[in-house]
């Protein structure tokens, strides 16, 4: 397999609080993580809000430089080297929520335009809007959608516009970071069904973000837990579901509503709130609410050990 | 290529339904949309001064002078015996002309500024509002009168000064509205697409932000025409005998008692174009706010 981005030891921490006198406080949104995605397939980042994956995704995507550790895009560090216009193009990123990724004031077709004119500079008026029009048949929007101003379309026509745009460019990696938690439930299905055929049909490498693991059966090849800026377990998503490895990613599938009998292995639920990301706890940061957590899982390193062929976890224990 | 688009007329329909919103909601507000008629037609005026006044602003009839409204003058004679109506309506020029010129002057490098400070933060912004801060700690029209001071009176340094003046607040509102915009996904996503800076600014940040700034002109003209006058009454404006409106109150206002009519003229005309500006604004405001054309859409208004 081919790998098309890859992430070493990556860490970003944030200033959470600066005062005079007393210790600067760190928010460890990214906890030195290795991440590989490959080429024509799709590895989905889950993980509930705070533990990191949005930040992982903005990393990956080149648009927020990390503390430590590098990025490569195709054997390019993408940080140390910079991006070139090219490789900017390679790498698009589809955004939560719609109505703040589409600019209001625009219409759909400059939305558009001003994609395709970043590769064809010097495109007629005429051929631009036949270049849009394309993009929007690709993801099952009318015509007449172009001359629309975004707060005319609903949240699931503006989501397909939004991928529309990132399309445009011809990349070969997309950032999808959790794409439909903002729309409707009704309408979810459509735009992972659409997601999921782009992405057959372009052979373009994804990052699919979400907390949704149902979503992540359907359209990915590969899942990373990630819990508070670690990765917990990593595999393809046919083992990590089928034979769950690591309590908390246990935890996910057995709280997720209408999940299948055969990936709930373990009826386990997690304890307690989630931790602060300023003072995680020591060793498995899980102990604190692991319904399986021993003595030792407070000194225990959260390295990842191979299982399984391509089947990583952090947690010895679970069997 | 196989779609094609046969009706390239929509794109105009489009443009014309967005503009036609908001003029509905600011034509539903009456007075905001008479106070545009009267501003249009004193602006009017004022520009076609030359052909509109039956008298030469400039000649005068000492004999004659401060000699109440008749038939023949109809806003009376003043301090010289000039025709006040026509100084009034060639005041217009200049009491107008000057608040247009200094907003303007005003708009342009606050606005720019506010971007730059709001856009780029750190060092840059640090330097900009610690200046910002400085002009901000005297009020409006003392750092007019400062300005006018240092720069000589005049024409154009009373817009210079009257321009100036209002930089401060037009560098603090738009950073805060830089600081609203610049986070949004859609600035991402053009940085994204490998968009520069530059072009960031102008086609996503700036239309964006260009409603708060318009409302915030528009009532700014009202308070030039209100500041150039003031300059104009302590004899810092315009010098004689130029007709602005300012200038012709303070020259008047010895004469208050016995001949009002000299001061009551000139100050009628800065009250109502101040305050249409001031009524359109609040008018603009209305229609441009987001909020407002949901109503519309509702079919409310």
């Amino acid at each position: 397999m081919k790998t098309v981005v890859e992430g070493r030891d990556i860490k970003k921490y944030f200033i959470a609080s600066k005062s005079l006198f007393g210790k600067t406080e760190y928010v460890r949104a990214v906890d030195h993580v290795d991440i590989e995605i490959y080429d024509n397939s799709v590895l989905a980042l889950v993980g509930e809000s705070g533990s990191g994956k949005t930040t992982l995704g903005r990393i990956l995507a080149g648009i927020l430089k990390p503390d430590e550790g590098s990025v490569l895009f195709k054997g390019i560090d993408i940080y140390r080297d910079g991006l070139t216009r090219d490789i900017r193009h390679k790498i698009q990123v589809i955004f939560q929520n719609p109505d703040s990724s589409l600019n209001p004031r625009m219409r759909i077709l400059d939305i558009l335009g001003e994609a395709i004119k970043e590769i064809e500079p010097t495109i007629s008026k005429d051929d631009l809007e036949d270049r849009a029009a394309q993009l929007l048949e690709n993801v099952n929007l009318h015509v007449d959608h172009l001359y629309k101003y975004p707060h005319e379309l609903s949240g699931g026509e503006k989501q397909r516009v939004a991928i529309a745009r990132a399309l445009a460019v011809n990349p070969e990696f997309i950032v999808a970071d959790e794409p439909v938690s903002a729309l409707d439930i009704s309408i979810r299905a459509q735009i992972i069904n659409l997601l999921n055929s782009i992405q057959k049909r372009l052979r373009i490498s994804m990052l699919y973000i979400a907390h949704d693991l149902r979503t992540v059966w359907n359209i990915s090849d590969y899942v990373a837990v990630m819990y508070l800026g670690k990765i917990v377990e990593y595999g393809e998503t046919e083992k990590v579901f089928r034979n769950v490895a690591h309590p908390y990613t246990a935890t996910l599938l057995t709280s997720a509503p209408l999940m299948p009998k055969e990936f709930r292995k373990h009826e386990i639920y997690p304890v307690g709130e989630p931790p602060s990301l300023i003072d995680p706890p020591s060793g498995c940061r899980f102990h604190t609410r692991c319904p399986i957590a021993r003595e030792e899982c407070k000194k225990l390193d959260m390295k990842l050990e191979e299982i399984e062929d391509g089947h990583y976890t952090a947690c010895p224990f679970l069997k | 290529m196989e779609v094609r688009i046969e009706e390239k007329k929509r794109k105009e329909r489009r443009e014309k339904a967005l503009f036609g919103q908001w003029w509905r909601i600011f034509k539903a507000n009456r007075v905001a949309y008479v106070s545009l008629y009267i501003l249009i037609g004193i602006t009017l005026i004022s520009l076609f001064a030359d052909f509109i006044a039956p008298y030469s602003p400039y000649e005068f009839d000492i004999r004659r002078a401060r000699e109440p409204p008749s038939l023949e003058h109809p806003f009376g004679l003043d301090e010289i015996g000039r025709d006040l109506l026509s100084r009034v309506i060639h005041g217009g020029r200049y009491s107008i002309g000057i608040a247009y010129a200094a907003v303007f002057l005003g708009a342009s490098i606050g606005v720019i500024l506010g971007l730059i400070s709001g856009y780029y933060g750190g060092i840059i912004d640090d330097i900009i509002q610690r200046f910002t801060d400085a002009m901000l700690s005297l009020p409006t029209i003392l750092l007019a009168i400062a300005l006018v001071t240092v720069l000589g009176v005049g024409v154009t340094s009373l817009i210079i000064a009257v321009g100036l003046s209002t930089v401060p607040i037009y560098i603090r509102l738009t950073r805060g509205l830089v600081l609203q915009v610049r986070n949004m996904d859609y600035v991402l996503a053009a940085k994204i697409l490998g968009k520069r800076d530059t072009y960031i600014i102008f086609r996503h940040i700036l239309p964006n932000i260009a409603s708060p700034i318009i409302v915030q002109s528009t009532y700014y003209l009202g308070l030039t025409i209100l500041i150039a006058s003031g300059l104009g009454f302590l004899g810092l404006g315009v010098p004689p005998p130029t007709p602005e409106w300012g200038a012709m109150i303070g020259r008047g206002r010895e004469f208050l008692i016995s001949s009002p009519h000299i001061v009551a003229f000139p100050g009628i005309f800065i009250l109502i174009t101040a305050l249409c500006f001031n009524l359109i604004g609040d008018g603009l405001r209305d229609a441009l706010d987001p909020k407002m054309a949901k109503y519309i859409r509702r079919g409310r208004i």
